[in-house]
């Protein structure tokens, strides 16, 4: 226990009994500002009311809502990604296969490239390969088969000149593996200047 | 607990501002660390006064320089106690809170709460000697404020 002089004790005593200074107010809004929200008085007082809606909520609820947005807005997307994937597949014009599925009411639309089936007996159109596009719809619409069309242009395929196939044992035609790789080789230093031009001859000192 | 706490706080305190901060500060730690109290270790009124001891105690160091100085041995000036015992609470706590901030911390932790310097040493992070030199210089200062107050 520390020895207090006597007027130390008298000090020691007004310090204990000393008035209390009514600052409550004052402090209890520096702890909600400090603390950033709203809490509940206590019987020292603080007589700030207490917000009926904790800013906490309030928080939560933004957040579930902006996840719920964001998952619509992602859902939206994906769906309409998909129907715009769906009509480009339905504009592409799809050949089908016509040996099985040709009637005897059928008739066959010819394209540049196309050519009427075994039906005709002729036996030079068997041999084309490229598929016709039916179209029941337009059947009172096309022209009658014409074999003489046909053989106008089977000759124009005939007349197509030959392509020319170079042999594999021409030596003037070199294959691109089989070309020479020449590397080129790059100048080192300065041009003309020798080994001998780095020798370092010592001058001779004036001073000494 | 307001009345309580704010009595702690005063002491400590150079003002009522002081005092506020302090007992704001103090507020905002019980609130944050309430689920650490333990009831079984203490009761809630020594756990508030630690807290509100240990916030005073950060104030004090903030606000005060202690310089190393090594107390020597002076002779204790004189002061009737009657003179004080005639002020009132008001008068004597605004005297104290004239001395320099870090003589007033020693002072009111050695005469008011009696701490002994060894203790204050540690608190306050100073050696005993600086301490002892500051109750010595605060018992200087305090007898000098009386004799201009008398005259």
């Amino acid at each position: 226990v520390n020895q207090l002089l006597p007027y130390e004790q008298k000090i020691a005593d007004k310090f204990s009994h000393a008035a209390i200074p009514d600052m409550a107010d004052e402090i209890w809004a520096n702890i909600d500002a400090e603390l950033g929200s709203d809490t509940p008085g206590d019987d020292g007082g603080g007589n700030n009311p207490v917000s009926s809606s904790p800013s906490g909520t309030g928080l939560a609820t933004g957040f579930k809502f902006l996840i719920v947005a964001v998952v619509t807005i992602a859902v939206l997307f994906i769906v309409r990604k998909r129907n715009a994937n769906k009509v480009k597949k339905k504009d592409i014009p799809v050949a089908p296969a016509i040996e099985k599925n040709i009637t005897k009411d059928s008739t066959v639309v010819v394209d540049s490239f196309s050519e009427t089936p075994a039906k005709s007996g002729n036996k030079e159109a068997k041999t084309i390969t490229a598929k016709p596009i039916v179209k029941d719809s337009l059947t009172k619409q096309v022209m009658p088969f014409n074999p003489s069309l046909v053989k106008d242009r089977q000759d124009s395929i005939a007349t197509l000149p030959p392509v020319i196939i170079p042999p594999e044992n021409n030596p003037t035609i070199l294959k691109r593996d089989e070309q020479p790789i020449v590397p080129v080789k790059k100048g080192k230093g300065a041009k003309g200047i020798k080994d001998a031009d780095y020798k370092i001859i010592p001058k001779r000192k004036d001073s000494l | 607990v307001y009345g309580f706490a704010m009595a702690i706080a005063l002491k400590y305190s150079r003002d009522n501002t002081d005092a506020k901060d302090i007992l704001s500060h103090s507020f905002v730690k019980v609130f944050k660390s309430i689920t650490s109290f333990d009831a079984a270790k203490g009761s809630f009124h020594a756990w508030l006064k630690k807290i509100i001891f240990n916030e005073a105690i950060d104030h004090i160091k903030q606000r005060s320089r202690f310089s190393n100085v090594e107390f020597e041995k002076a002779e204790e000036p004189h002061i009737e106690s009657t003179v004080i015992e005639k002020m009132d609470e008001a008068e004597v706590m605004a005297l104290v809170q004239q001395l320099p901030p870090a003589t007033h911390a020693v002072f009111v932790m050695y005469v008011v709460n009696g701490y002994p310097h060894k203790e204050i040493a540690e608190k306050l992070k100073i050696s005993e000697g600086t301490s002892k030199w500051h109750l010595s210089e605060a018992r200087k200062l305090l007898q000098q404020k009386l004799i201009n107050l008398k005259n």
